[in-house]
């Protein structure tokens, strides 16, 4: 202890003012001033202190106890390794030889550029000096026809397909969670049979797994495969973004079953109330809350994949996109893809609003 | 080693309407310890603050050491800051970091930026040991390397204290330090403090909600209302009906804030 | 992700009048998913009956429970080396672009955060610092998060279809089109976990004398980086995905490989390159998992 406090003591012992009326470099000059304290204190020690021998000794035990701490100093291996691994795989990236950044600055990518930024300016106005009137009247003609059909289409698909998921996810949340799915849920007293035990094991287990599955497949996969499969029309679109989802919204709504406070599901189970009975009276109305959170959450991403299942040929802003691509009308591709984001913006700024309302009615 | 005096001289402050303290005239001795005490909303706070620069005041002058903080440069007050330690109520510890890299931070006002993030990442044995020793005062050696949020509440308080010390400052303020701790470690902490300050000769300042405590602790106390100073004395001179008047609501007052509502 | 305690039970006239708005919005969902399926026509119905043939959808998910490593096209080619390339293209294009993402998102986000100019966090000793930063601060950060607006509402599809309008076909523009769009994602989470998260370390700090990177650095930013590490593993898993998906445009991910496959009515290849990817997603999941055990990140 008294060594700390005489060691460093000198840095307290400036007042405040000494402290407040240096300006110099700060850093300089509080090594210049802890060194002179350093000496002083040394000097002070020795006088006080008697001995050499005993200073030595002192200094010693100090100096293995720092080992000693240095020693104990945690290491932590799983953080570092991870840390490593991320490194390692960063370069491997990088490094792989898949990819090269320069191919955006070779010359002939840059003509194109050149190209694409002259032709992304609208048609009429390519080559003469920019109109605003010119402008709007192109705009009304590209967007009058094509824009509501695009955003309202586009719109219905990322509902339909979100309220789909959200039954879908309501469904498969119960039969999978840990702690409702049991032979005796919420931890009654009961001696299930082990047929009645791996039953429910293998539901559960059945269960998560095609969630995660429809999970790992991307919308636009899903909507690939089905188009074939079944045939034109927005079914395909719709079941693609809610077969996703649905695997999201699964799991996402089994977590918060088995994170729930379960004192009002055991109270109720404890009465004979049935597993759904359990679940539809005591647990739903203490959940309904957060499954509306993110169930607002997902229809944001719904709205923002709807927009691109058009590429596959569905009537959504994608396709509109894909058409004016094709014909190499790229000022009418740029300004599909912001009324795009428009579209996606909006969604955002209504899914926020509708969560606060559902958060404010707690 | 030795504390810094305090003067506070007519000092002011306003929060818009609202008076936080008024005309407050108090002198604080190096290495002197006072008990601020007094009603919710009464400035205590706000006095504390006043003394640590984080707060100008409206009118008035504090001076620490004889020197006005307010003509202080940005880098002067930052290193003044630097010679005053805080202990909040809420703590304000880094949860996520390790004890000792939360003690270590304190010392940010006298290290750069890239000796602090060595000091936290890569410390020297000598800075380990010396907060190791500080954690050995307080009691809570064997927590140096712990994550500060594995470590219970009247844990955590204490590295709060070993991170005031390790500071070295030349005034410590303490608000309300233990409103959040059982009565019996209530008074353990506070004489740690109280111990720990002495021990350095550092000027403490601790404002308290508990009075017995602060009678047994402490030879002055400063009894605040309405950001007026009421009493300022020896607890053994203070009748128990100072103590009632200090705290008791009169009807003005109740009318008073019912307009300001 | 616990509940709060006591928000079940509460149930005052605030919570009876909570409970209706929340009947009216179940409602609302139902009724806007009504109309939105009567705008699209979507009948229960001629889901089944358009279908053009049964046994296409019999063979496809019949293919489900017998992936296959030998090709079927017949020429006895093993289809390791596929597989793996096309997860070596996924991997890479994800890893790239998300190491530039992470980056581009902390910038962002923490110029678009409000931390480094509101309130009493950072200095603003006198009074011109303090009204510099007033009107500097916010205008900057309007600036950030229209950027940000910009950048993800802009799916990476249509990043991908501009980039190769614009550069023509090169691999770099597969790593632009995902790090794009998820710089501007990652940077608006970043930014409200940076808002939010709790300032009591960092005033202290600066109470103690700290100068602004000090403060930041050690007194904001640890109390946010869990949540920062989480949200970008979650992200990661995103982008391999999306990595998949590129390879409908020619890139040679996962989804090239799927879509070659299925046009040649190779189902039991198309389930291979499926559960590759499943795999991938759930290695990711795992490892986040474990961070997240390891160090209290929740
Ligand atoms: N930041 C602020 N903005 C506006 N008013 C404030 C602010 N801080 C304090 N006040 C007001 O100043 C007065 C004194 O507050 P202060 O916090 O100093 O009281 P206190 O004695 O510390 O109270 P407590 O015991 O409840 O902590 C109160 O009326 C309070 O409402
Ligand atoms: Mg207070």
């Amino acid at each position: 202890m008294n060594d700390q406090t005489r060691n460093t003591g000198g840095s307290t012992g400036r007042n405040a003012r000494a402290n407040a009326d240096t300006s110099a470099d700060t850093n300089a000059d509080t090594n210049r001033e802890r060194n002179a304290d350093r000496k002083a204190d040394r000097k002070a020690d020795r006088k006080a202190g008697g001995s050499a021998d005993r200073n030595l000794e002192r200094q010693g035990e100090r100096k293995k106890r720092v080992a000693e701490l240095r020693r104990l100093r945690p290491r932590d291996w799983i953080l570092r390794g991870n840390l490593v691994l991320c490194l390692v795989v960063i370069i491997w990236a990088w490094t792989s030889g898949s990819f090269d950044l320069g191919d955006l600055t070779t010359e002939r990518a840059q003509r194109n550029l050149d190209r694409f930024l002259t032709e992304i300016r609208p048609y009429p106005l390519q080559g003469v000096d920019w109109n605003w009137g010119v402008y709007g009247e192109w705009l009304r003609e590209t967007l009058q026809d094509t824009a509501p059909r695009a955003l309202t289409s586009t719109l219905a698909l990322s509902v339909a397909a979100v309220v789909l998921s959200g039954l879908g996810a309501l469904f498969m949340a119960p039969v999978s969670a840990g702690n409702l799915a049991r032979a005796f849920p919420f931890g009654l007293p009961g001696n299930p049979s082990r047929l009645a035990r791996s039953l429910w094991w293998t539901l559960r287990g059945v269960v998560r797994f095609f969630a995660i599955l429809l999970r790992a497949i991307p919308e636009y996969v899903w909507a690939f495969l089905l188009l074939t499969l079944l045939g034109v029309g927005a079914w395909p679109a719709v079941l693609a973004l809610a077969l996703h989802n649905a695997g999201i919204l699964g799991r996402l709504y089994r977590e918060t079953i088995e994170n729930a406070d379960e004192r009002a599901a055991t109270s109720q189970a404890a009465l004979g109330a049935g597993r759904t009975q359990t679940f539809a009276t005591a647990l739903l109305p203490q959940l309904m809350g957060r499954y509306l959170l993110y169930f607002f959450y997902r229809w944001e991403t719904c709205v923002r994949e709807a927009t691109v299942l058009g590429l596959l040929g569905f009537v959504s802003l994608g396709w509109y996109i894909q058409e004016s691509r094709a014909g190499v009308r790229y000022d009418e591709m740029v300004h599909f893809v912001l009324l795009g984001s428009l579209l996606i913006l909006l969604g955002d700024a209504v899914s926020a609003w509708l969560r606060r309302v559902v958060r404010e009615s707690k | 080693m030795s504390g810094a005096s305090l003067e506070f001289d007519g000092v002011t402050v306003r929060y818009g309407e609202t008076i936080g303290v008024a005309d407050v005239d108090l002198r604080i001795d190096p290495g002197a310890q006072v008990a601020l005490v007094g009603p919710s909303g009464s400035g205590k706070t706000t006095l504390l603050r006043l003394a640590g620069a984080i707060r100008e005041p409206t009118k008035g002058r504090v001076r620490v050491d004889g020197t006005d903080l307010s003509q202080l440069s940005p880098k002067e007050l930052r290193r003044f800051r630097s010679t005053v330690a805080t202990i909040y109520q809420d703590l304000r510890l880094v949860p996520e970091l390790r004890v000792y890299q939360n003690v270590a931070a304190v010392r940010a006002g006298r290290r750069s930026f890239l000796g602090l993030l060595r000091d936290l990442f890569l410390p020297s044995g000598g800075s380990v040991a010396q907060i190791h020793e500080i954690l050995e005062s307080v009691g809570i050696e064997e927590k140096l390397y712990h994550r500060t949020n594995q470590l219970s509440g009247g844990q955590q308080q204490r590295v709060a204290i070993a991170r005031s010390l390790y500071q070295e400052p030349a005034v410590l303020l303490a608000d309300e330090p233990v409103s959040s701790v059982d009565p019996a470690r209530a008074r353990d902490v506070v004489r740690l403090l109280c111990d720990a300050a002495r021990e350095r000769e550092i000027t403490l300042v601790m404002s308290l909600h508990n009075l017995e405590l602060a009678r047994d602790h402490f030879s002055r106390l400063v009894g605040l209302r309405n950001g007026r100073v009421m009493f300022d004395d020896d607890p053994s001179n203070l009748s128990s009906e100072a103590f009632t008047r200090l705290y008791s609501l009169t009807e003005e007052e109740m009318i008073e804030q019912g307009a300001h509502r | 992700m616990n509940p709060k305690p006591g928000s079940a039970g509460a149930k005052g006239p605030r919570g009876r009048l909570g409970g209706s708005t929340r009947a009216r919005v179940i409602t609302g969902i139902f009724a806007a998913g009504l109309i939105a399926a009567v705008h699209l026509g979507l009948n229960p119905i001629t889901l089944f009956t358009e279908i053009r043939s049964w046994k296409v959808i019999r063979d496809f998910f019949g293919a489900a429970l017998q992936p296959t490593l030998i090709s079927e096209s017949g020429s006895e080619l093993f289809l390791l080396p596929a597989v793996l390339e096309g997860v070596q293209a996924t991997l890479v294009f994800a890893i790239a672009a998300m190491s530039l993402a992470v980056i581009a998102g902390l910038i962002l986000g923490f110029l678009a955060s409000s931390v480094w100019w509101d309130g009493d966090l950072v200095g603003g000793e006198t009074g011109f610092q303090r009204a510099l930063r007033r009107t500097v601060g916010p205008s900057i950060t309007g600036v950030a998060r229209l950027f940000i607006g910009l950048l993800r509402s802009v799916h990476e599809l249509l990043w991908a279809m501009m980039l190769l309008s614009a550069f023509g076909l090169s691999h770099a523009t597969a790593v632009l089109a995902i790090a794009l769009p998820y710089s501007g994602i990652l940077a608006k989470i970043f930014s409200e976990m940076i808002d939010e998260a709790p300032r009591g370390a960092g005033l202290a700090l600066r109470a103690a004398g700290a100068g602004e990177a000090t403060v930041l650095a050690i007194g904001i930013f640890p109390r946010a980086l869990p949540d920062i590490t989480a949200y970008a593993l979650y992200r990661f898993e995103c982008a391999l995905r999306s990595a998949a998906v590129l390879g409908f445009f020619g890139y040679p991910t996962l989804g090239y490989f799927i879509s070659a496959s299925f046009e040649n009515l190779y189902y039991r290849e198309v389930w291979t390159y499926l559960y590759t990817l499943l795999g991938l997603i759930i290695i990711v999941e795992f490892w986040s998992v474990l961070l997240r055990r390891r160090h209290d990140f929740a």
